[in-house]
């Protein structure tokens, strides 16, 4: 009996059935980026490749869950079954769902420090029995490197992107606002109700979960740590689940998991403790060759192709709509803008006709990007952010989304100017 | 191993940005800028309900254009949290004069500094006739 892989398998084949049953009975005609692949447009619309990928997906993730001899080549293959349908299933949702990830990432810790224990114990002299201990114990240590990973990822991208001012009176206020039910009557909204309205509660919140993210380092390190680190993972998630209706229940179980002694995990953890510091040395002596892999595959992933999927892929599908044509009668009206030419300090990156008709700017200024869409006045049914007497600007796209108003405003006043120049003697072009 | 391991899925993981199982899992990073929205449905009263709570909708204009409806400069939005709600409206048809009258809005939480209650604003989307589920 081997829990720890036995129960990573479980969550995973949970993960692989919910997400076969939501990519495989996908509604007909739900849209894609246009340039999804054609290996992943296999999946979308058509159950028939879904139940075979997910077959074969959980065939892998049983064999993985058994253990013996072809338990990696079990596990590899689940893995690759949930990554075909997790991409395809961003794809359709216009992007990653990560409540899947952490039983693939863990899956993929669990493989690596079962590949390098293997690798490393083949000089040993260890017996089958402690050599196959061994590498359980390395390859949940993988697992747990790689669950510990994702917690830390997460805290560092709030620090890259908003630095200290994540931890603020506002950002999860803003947050939980924009997430939980607007009539929420109940405790659990009384709940999110004094958040939202108390800044000094929600600042130590917000600390928290970052210190909590952060902290989840050194969770892979000692039991009495994982015991810790695993408790107050637990109870981010059950806040984040209270407050904000986030459901994690695969990270939850497979926390709960790694990080406690259980009566039916307690075989494994001794054997653990007996066994861990005979291959040290060979673990480090295997590594080299792992740094290498984890350095082509960098090289790989920041590849324009790879780059490209990324960016493509992680669009709603409105926004992975580019510009259509551009007609002469637009870039009459539009004063003869073109790409690359100058608007308010943004350079045009593309002009033509937009997804809804109209004209559609895409612009871009460093890493900072918006578009701009034309359409006759009062054509929509909301209000423009600007007019002219006879057109409507809205703005949207904005990378990143929290590009402040004013930031847009030159380009905005920019284009203004331009239709007020052609609005009375370009006639209207059509499909505005 | 718990070392390289973590050290290696961080390192993978900005390269990739999302690629399954790789990711820098950043679904909250973006600081909200000074507000938070959210979609819902305004009946006659004023009150604003989830979309949820109505059902066979007539709209004047269709919400299959996109999910940034009135989310301008500065208005935080979770896009799949609205893309779920239009795509409910959207699933919901009905007929005209079916039901009763009620505006789709986005509901925009304002903060402003030196007060800890947010402002509540409404931008209307579309008008519709929907029926109370």
């Amino acid at each position: 009996m081997r829990p720890l892989r036995s129960g990573l398998a479980l969550v995973a084949a949970i993960d692989l059935a919910v997400l076969a049953v939501v990519v495989g009975t996908t509604t007909p005609g739900t849209p894609v980026p246009a340039a999804t692949p054609a290996a992943l447009r296999l999946f979308v619309h058509h159950p028939l490749p879904v139940l075979i990928v997910a077959a074969a997906g959980f065939a892998g993730l049983f064999g993985f869950g058994r253990g013996g001899r072809r338990s990696v080549v079990g596990g590899v293959v689940g893995l690759v079954a949930l990554g075909l349908l997790a991409e395809a299933h961003a794809a359709l949702a216009g992007g990653p769902m990560r409540t899947f990830f952490t039983s693939g990432a863990m899956l993929l810790g669990w493989l690596f420090g079962e590949t390098l224990a293997t690798s490393s114990l083949g000089s040993s002299e260890l017996g089958d029995s402690a050599r196959a201990q061994v590498r359980e114990s390395l390859a949940a240590d993988g697992a747990r490197g790689v669950l510990a990973a994702t917690y830390v990822a997460s805290g560092l991208s709030k620090l890259a992107a908003s630095g200290a001012s994540w931890i603020g009176p506002v950002g999860l206020r803003a947050i939980v606002l924009s997430q939980r039910p607007l009539d929420d009557s109940s405790i659990l909204g009384a709940y999110a109700g004094a958040i939202e309205s108390s800044a000094s509660f929600a600042t130590a919140l917000a600390a928290l979960a970052v210190v909590i993210e952060l902290g989840a380092v050194l969770y892979p390190f000692s039991s009495r740590l994982r015991v810790v680190w695993g408790t107050l993972l637990l109870l981010f998630h059950l806040n984040a689940m209270l407050v904000l209706r986030l459901l994690r229940p695969e990270a939850m179980m497979l926390i709960a998991l790694f990080s406690y002694r259980w009566a039916f995990t307690k075989e494994t953890r001794l054997d653990a403790a007996e066994t861990a510091g005979a291959p040290r040395a060979a673990v480090l002596r295997s590594l080299a060759p792992w740094i290498l892999g984890v350095l082509v595959a960098c090289a790989v992933l920041a590849s324009r192709p790879v780059k490209a999927y990324t960016a493509m892929h992680r669009a709603s599908p409105e926004d992975a709509t580019s510009p259509g044509p551009y007609r002469d009668d637009l870039r009459a009206l539009l004063g003869g803008l073109s790409a690359g030419d100058d608007l308010g300090g943004f350079v045009v990156q593309a002009v033509g006709t937009a997804a809804g008709g109209g004209a559609s700017i895409d612009l871009a200024h460093g890493e900072e990007r918006c578009m701009l869409t034309v359409t006759r006045h009062a054509r929509l049914a909301y209000s423009p952010p600007a007019a002219t007497d006879r057109y409507d600007v809205y703005w949207g796209r904005m990378t990143p989304s929290t590009l402040p108003e004013d930031r847009l405003r030159p380009a905005l006043v920019a284009l203004l100017a331009r239709l007020r120049r052609t609005e009375t003697s370009v006639p209207m072009p059509a499909g505005m | 191993m718990a070392a390289s391991a973590l050290a290696g899925y961080l390192v993978l993981g900005r390269a990739a940005g999302d690629v399954y199982p790789l990711s820098t899992f950043s679904m909250y990073a973006g600081l909200p800028p000074s507000s938070g929205s959210r979609i819902g449905v305004r009946d006659l009263t004023g009150l604003v309900q989830e979309v949820t709570v109505f059902d066979a909708f007539h709209c004047d204009a269709a919400l299959d254009g996109g999910s940034r409806f009135c989310a301008g400069a500065g208005v935080y939005t979770i896009d799949y949290a609205d893309r779920e709600a239009f795509a409910y409206v959207a699933s919901h048809p009905g007929e005209a004069s079916a039901g009763e009258d009620v505006d789709v809005v986005r509901r925009i939480f304002r903060f402003t500094p030196g007060s800890d209650e947010p402002v509540a604003t409404d931008c209307v989307i579309t008008h519709c006739q929907a029926r109370r589920r």
